[in-house]
């Protein structure tokens, strides 16, 4: 009887739980890693970038934005769109092409792989005949002129990818024609570059390595000229007039050629111009070359590469010449890849835009405005200009301090171009974001950045550094951008991506920020923590500093590692924003590894692998001090310096990890076929390799004589009742990594005698955990089983006051387990053991609040955590039982893990690379994702899909016409469904993707036969 | 302590009633004398024993009885064996190993029964399991359930030693298969064991198939695994306390086994399989317990827990779970250390009390003012309720886990090991 009415409440939960929790990965914040192609297309507004890893990112106009993923592992080495189609094609590493196509979808756009496409050679033929090089999507939006390294030139049709065999352009079609004069006709070698007559769809330029080009007739398959260049070819352009050729070569020149080889000028020289600009000495390649012309005036001509070869051949630099203005843009990145987009609605006007994709971020220059700025961009700004070394998350920011960080962060961007952001293609579709909420990232040069993360767009808001407090090695002018007049290059320095930090001391580790107060406090490398308040004017003012003996007095220590930060004795002038007015100094400057701080209560309580202290900042002194340390605990003592034995010995251990699993990860592509005998091998010899090199673990049962026990993992400040159930008192708690944690009673003098008064801190509890395992997190629920709220949050009528009726819990969260403890006398009521049960230990934790999709007044707390396998969980409170679990990271991906942070809404983020955050819900009701509509628009030449045939069809070609026919009207069915009814169109995509294979088939048995 | 009291009140008249001749040459005649010293309280004896005498435990237990001079006092012996444990000699075959182990001199200890203690952190375990399976027979004196058990054959006396290892659920795991339950209670010997990664064969329908699985790697001298002798290098482990390991990484399966180290269950698949559980049909002896062949000349305890009939119906390590239950409390070790009054603050105690460290060997001295008939100001809490009304020893203040129970005095007697003649 009592276990039926318990499944009952049992499936009742499960609905409940259906309804508070959904687990997705949202959105990716920040800059691609390792992008290595880039694409635009004019009539889209879109922008591509693929990556090495294989994905490939659409970005639109804020908001707007897509990301798909190659199933090849394999690099995306060029992304061209499709002229006047919502269709991209993508070239990979491994040589194969991907057709990609913004399709419609219950109202959205979706981005999605239509098409797969190897170039299949004659039989027999070497690999590198179908090796492609260049590709040139053609006008029609039909044809696709695939260019390859045997110097052949094939041309398929799409979407579809059929091969016109009777259309490609050979190599010995194309020599035969070749002049006897040039070079002794030697090999032409690969086809290093295509381009489309601007003005004639039927006239391409085929541009072999060896230098030679050549114009070719695509409808009386010959060629119409050749030109002879004798450098190694890079880069072509066909001027917009059609008049002009543009090449670039290895040796760092350029030249301009004319095009329409009449009679009458055959005898001058066509070549007009030839120049190295940067010339005298050997230069680098000019590796692309744009030239567009203006309404008036001199053309833009802009090329990549082409330096000094031993002077200045490591700088990454685009050349923008204008007229008189000759610019040389200097990056801190590889180049990858660069566009201009043009004033008008077809993109046909004066160039206004320089964009450019660098290895770490992407620049933005505005070419119409006085001395080319740069344009801030709203996404894929570079996350990791200066490493991150951590990061908060505070949701909900009150309108006021937003407003007030907004100005002035705006304050610091009056160096950026006022050019509103040039690329709008799509609709952002996504409803405003319910709150304002702001990510806080710390970096290792000793700043923190303000994230606007409410949307799906994370927009740099302001920027701290707090490097002035202190003396650096470098000097603060000597990186300021002081272009020496006359120097050639004209070098000018362009981008923000700096990874190169003055002081590794200066680094940030843990971030603090009170919403409602404008306080900020910031604890780094070197045990410096800092409380900053938040100022709208600038201030000239001395940072006292105050030095705490974390010790307190423990002997014969001696510590190895760096030296704290030397503190500027003269006044330092801030400029408006967070401006820091009091400094702890923790003594031994150990990194600081737990920070908390209670803005009404004017406390700042810091912890390190030493101790923890408790900071008046009020009063400017002292409350507590308390050494954690264990008097055997040498590693904690002597700071890092002293591991190095043991970092050898771990690198050692990595190596043999990273070799294990490279095996393993080679027998997971092989799986599909159950070769039991091959598996039995590969795991012979990774047993004999682990007999040579065993990875052992040891099991022990900790100890307190473990290394760092003493180090403060958590610092959490709750007005609770610590001596008796009926009195509450301000009270500090802190959590080691020796699974013990301190309890102490606060006394906060009353507001009007906080100044004068002393606040004293009597110690009150403490509880060692038997397990031993370090203290994560520490958590006070109110009678209502809620967990307290923030400081101030009351007061500014924003939550609940809490329950000070019923009793309150203590819950402690450890690496291992979850334990739940009354108060005011702590004695164990609830636990939930996780590592004992699935061998997972907790990593990141944090309390979120859930609220119901269905039900709009429905919500609860839970404890959100991941765990060092990478999957997240909650946990319900006050009951700590466990409620979902998803995977989210791999287990490899340490750094990932250990960058995760949780938002009050059960949101996360986590880095997936070092410039980019993955975005995660847990929550059904707060999920932030990109919603976006891309609509292709109508153009004239794409209306018709029956475009006449560039002619010269043989009789091989329309043999196909047919099934041809039949695809185009499905895909008239598919436009006719798309516009009424959504299910059908699902059905119907599905059958067409079905079909979409079978012709992909039916047309290579074609190309066979 | 102990050591230093004996000698001292040995007095010389009653040295004369040692049995002169075997004392006086003892190393020589070691073939076939052993030489034995039995101590009694704080009394010691000094006599000669043939190795090979006829006489089995009674008669043994006759003749120390005459030379202590306590006859009709119910007592209990026990030798240090050569790893220095304690043994119990109760009947002849452990007599007789305890005469042919002796190398050369055989310690012999004798305790009244009656004031046998409750010493162990296995005991209340042991009693409240024992109790549970003889429906509710639950007395705080051992002496009823012993009266009991004794119908049974005893193999030895658990109440007198620690145990550290235990054979647990063998009726329902494979003989190929050896469940082994290592307790670590309050004890320095570190569990003392390494684990790597390895392959596992399997015998599926296919065929052999090879599979990743985690093996003992190393055992560490003088380390609890070693000592139990019922793990061995190359061991496959297959469980951590009832959970399988199966598609767990090294590091899981490390985490796992630090979590659970206080009270650890693991199921091995031994390298060697000639040392099986066998398996008895009889089921009219002692449950359904088994025998292990070699492993008990290491010296350990094995004592071989039968399951209730209940939980035989649900084959799913039925004992081990239960037993995991049990342990749960045992596990709530967590020592708190409360301030019951800090309104009324002494800033001199405060200062004082904050140099007690929880393991610290300073007990608080002197009562405080508002301590309610308590003689210490702090209170410990202890989460089994027998806390409440522990003493401040120092020992039991670095115990881990399981009862504490003892008083002070017991608590030095604690470790067998320690007890030198």
């Amino acid at each position: 009887m009592k276990r039926f009415r318990r499944h009952g409440h049992e499936s009742q939960r499960d609905r409940l739980k259906q309804e508070l929790y959904q687990f997705s990965k949202t959105v990716e914040h920040g800059f691609p890693h390792q992008p290595s192609a880039l694409g635009y297309s004019p009539s889209l507004q879109l922008l591509a970038i693929g990556t090495r890893s294989g994905a490939i990112k659409l970005y639109g106009t804020p908001g707007v934005e897509f990301m798909g993923l190659h199933d090849e592992n394999a690099a995306v080495t060029q992304v061209h769109f499709m002229p006047h189609q919502a269709d991209m094609v993508t070239l990979l590493d491994d040589n194969s092409l991907h057709m990609w196509t913004l399709r419609r979808h219950k109202g959205l756009s979706e981005l999605l792989e239509i098409g797969r496409f190897m170039l299949m050679g004659p039989p027999g033929a070497p690999p590198s005949v179908t090796r492609v090089t260049a590709v040139l999507p053609h006008s029609s939006g039909e044809l696709l002129l695939l260019g390859t390294e045997g110097g052949h030139v094939f041309v398929v049709e799409v979407p579809g990818f059929r091969e016109l065999e009777e259309r490609n352009i050979s190599l010995d079609q194309v020599s035969n024609s070749v002049p006897v004069d040039y070079i002794g006709r030697r090999n032409l070698e690969h086809v290093e570059a295509l381009q489309e007559n601007p003005t004639n769809p039927s006239q391409v330029v085929i541009g072999y390595g060896r230098g030679l080009m050549v114009i070719w007739d695509l409808e009386n398959q010959c060629a119409i000229q050749h030109i002879p260049a004798t450098q190694q070819l890079e880069s072509m352009w066909w001027t917009e007039d059609g008049s002009y050729i543009l090449s670039s070569h290895s040796d760092g020149s350029y030249c301009r050629w004319r095009v329409g080889g009449q009679e009458e000028t055959e005898e001058e020289e066509e070549k007009e111009k030839s120049d190295i600009p940067y010339g005298h000495f050997p230069c680098k390649a000019i590796t692309k070359i744009v030239q567009l012309p203006t309404e008036e005036g001199p053309p833009f001509l802009l090329f990549s590469g082409g330096m000094p070869r031993a002077s200045y051949g490591d700088r990454h630099c685009i050349t923008v010449i204008h007229s008189k203005t000759h610019v040389a843009l200097d990056f801190t990145s590889r180049i990858i890849d660069f566009f201009v987009i043009r004033d008008g609605l077809e993109q046909t006007g004066d160039p206004s835009v320089l964009l450019v994709l660098v290895e770490e971020e992407l620049v933005v220059i505005d070419l119409q405005t006085e001395g080319w700025p740069v344009i801030q961009t709203p996404y894929l700004v570079p996350l990791h200009s200066s490493a991150i070394t951590c990061s908060q998350h505070v949701s909900a920011i009150p309108l006021k301090l937003w407003e007030r960080i907004i100005a002035v962060g705006e304050l610091q961007k009056t160096h950026y171009s006022k050019k509103p952001w040039p690329i709008t293609g799509g609709q952002n579709l996504g409803p405003d974001p319910p709150q304002r909420d702001l990510l806080l990232t710390g970096h290792e040069d000793g700043t923190v950045r303000f994230w606007d993360a409410s949307g799906v767009c994370l927009y740099p808001l302001y920027k701290l550094s707090t490097a002035a407090v202190f003396h650096t090695d470098a000097d603060p002018n000597d990186n300021l951008n002081q272009s020496a007049e006359g120097e050639w290059p004209p070098f000018r320095k362009v981008g923000c991506f700096d990874p190169y930090s003055d002081d590794p001391r200066l680094g940030i580790q843990k971030i603090h920020l009170c919403k409602y107060s404008g306080y900020l406090t910031v604890a780094g490398t070197a045990g410096q923590i800092l409380v900053l308040e938040l100022n709208d004017e600038a201030a000239e003012q001395t940072v006292e500093a105050k030095v705490v003996d974390l010790l307190q007095g423990q002997e014969g220590f001696r510590w190895k590692g760096h030296t704290q930060l030397d503190v500027r004795e003269e006044p330092v002038l801030f400029p408006p924003g967070f401006q820091p007015f009091t400094l702890v100094q923790c003594q031994p400057p150990a990194v600081v590894t737990a920070l908390n701080l209670h803005s009404e209560w004017k406390l700042v309580a810091f912890g390190t692998s030493h101790g923890f202290g408790l900071y008046d900042y009020q009063q400017k002194n002292n409350v507590l001090i308390k050494c954690t340390l264990n008097p055997s605990d040498q590693l904690a003592l002597e700071g890092p310096l002293s591991r190095v034995k043991s970092i050898k010995k771990s690198l050692r251990q990595s190596f043999r990890r990273i070799r294990r699993s490279r095996v393993s990860l080679r027998k997971h592509h092989v799986t599909n076929s159950s070769k039991l005998q091959e598996a039995n091998a590969r795991l012979e010899a990774e047993l004999a390799e682990m007999e040579l090199a065993p990875v052992q673990r040891k099991i022990e049962a900790r100890s307190s004589d473990d290394s760092f026990t003493g180090l403060v993992r958590t610092l959490y400040f709750a007005d609770t009742f610590l001596s008796d159930s009926s009195h509450n008192t301000p009270s500090l708690w802190a959590g080691t990594n020796g699974g013990c944690v301190f309890a102490y009673m606060l006394r906060v003098p009353a507001v009007e005698h906080r100044a004068d008064e002393p606040v004293t801190a009597q110690p009150a509890k403490e509880i060692q955990l038997m397990h031993r395992a370090p203290v994560v997190g520490v958590v006070v629920l109110d009678g209502h089983g809620a967990p307290l709220p923030e400081p101030l949050e009351v007061a500014h009528d924003l939550a609940r006051s809490p329950d000070m009726q019923g009793s309150h819990h203590l819950v402690v969260i450890s690496e291992e387990q979850f334990k739940v403890f009354t108060l005011p006398k702590v004695s164990s009521k609830m636990k939930l053991k996780l590592t004992a049960v699935d061998g997972s230990r907790v990593r990141r934790v944090g309390v979120a609040w859930f609220g119901s999709n269905c039900k709009e007044d429905y919500s609860e707390s839970g404890l959100i955590f991941l765990t060092n396998q990478g999957d997240v969980h909650v946990v319900s409170l006050p009951h700590v039982k466990m409620q979902v679990q998803y995977p989210c990271i791999r287990r490899e991906d340490v750094s990932g893990i250990a960058s995760c942070v949780f938002t009050k809404h059960g949101q996360g983020f986590y880095l997936i690379s070092p410039s980019e955050f993955e975005r995660f819900s847990l929550s059904t009701r707060f999920v932030v994702e990109p919603r976006c509509l891309v609509e292709v628009p109508l153009h004239l030449d794409s209306s018709n899909p029956h475009r006449a045939e560039p002619g010269g069809a043989t009789s091989a070609h329309r043999t196909t016409q047919h099934s041809e026919d039949a695809e185009s009207a499905a895909r008239c069915v598919m436009e006719h469904a798309l516009l009424n009814d959504e299910k059908v169109l699902q059905e119907i995509q599905k059958s067409l993707e079905g079909d979409q294979t079978s012709f992909l088939e039916n047309n290579v048995k074609h190309a066979v036969a | 302590m102990v050591l230093a009291a004996g000698p001292k009140r040995t007095e010389p008249s009653r040295m004369s009633r040692q049995l002169p001749p075997q004392q006086k040459t003892p190393i020589r005649l070691t073939d076939t004398v052993v030489e034995v010293k039995s101590k009694f309280e704080a009394e010691y004896r000094r006599f000669g024993l043939k190795r090979n005498g006829s006489g089995g435990f009674q008669e043994f237990y006759r003749l120390l009885q005459t030379i202590h001079h306590i006859h009709g006092v119910d007592v209990l012996l026990g030798y240090a064996d050569i790893h220095g444990d304690l043994l119990p000699i109760n009947n002849d075959e452990n007599f007789y190993k305890a005469v042919s182990s002796a190398n050369p001199l055989l310690r012999i200890i004798i305790t009244k029964r009656e004031d046998e203690p409750v010493v162990y952190g296995t005991n209340s375990l042991q009693r409240r399991k024992k109790g549970l399976g003889l429906t509710g027979l639950r007395t705080t004196g051992s002496g009823t359930i012993h009266s009991k058990s004794k119908s049974g054959l005893m193999i030895g006396p658990p109440q007198n030693f620690r145990q550290i290892s235990s054979i647990i659920d063998v009726d329902i795991l494979p003989e190929t298969h050896r469940r082994v339950r290592l307790h670590k209670h309050g004890t320095k010997k570190p569990l003392g064991f390494y684990i790597r990664d390895g392959v596992s064969v399997r015998v599926t329908p296919q065929g052999v198939e090879k599979v990743p699985g985690v093996f003992i790697s190393r055992l560490v001298r003088g380390g609890l695994a070693e000592s139990t002798g019922l793990l061995a290098v190359n061991d496959e482990i297959l469980e951590v306390n009832g959970i399988d390991v199966a598609g767990k990484s090294l590091d899981q399966v490390t985490d796992m086994m630090v979590a659970n180290s206080h009270n650890l269950i693991v199921t091995v698949k031994p390298a060697n399989q000639r040392n099986n559980v066998v398996h008895r049909e009889s089921k009219n002896f002692m449950g359904n317990s088994g025998s292990v062949g070699s492993a008990g000349s290491t010296g350990s305890v094995l004592s071989h827990e039968s399951p209730s009939p209940a939980s035989q119906s649900n084959p799913i390590t039925a004992s081990s779970i239960a037993e995991g239950d049990s342990e749960d409390e045992d596990d709530d070790g967590d020592i708190i250390l409360e301030n019951d009054c800090p309104t009324a603050y002494n800033p001199h105690l405060v200062t004082k009390r904050n140099s007690v460290k929880l393991n610290g060997e300073s007990s608080c001295s002197g009562p405080h003012p508002s301590a309610v008939g308590r003689p210490l100001p702090q209170s410990m809490s202890l989460p089994s309720s027998i806390g409440a009304s522990l003493g401040y020893s120092s020992n039991t203040m670095s115990g881990h886990n399981g009862s504490l129970a003892s008083s002070s005095q017991d608590s030095m007697k604690d470790d067998g090991t320690e007890l030198t003649l």
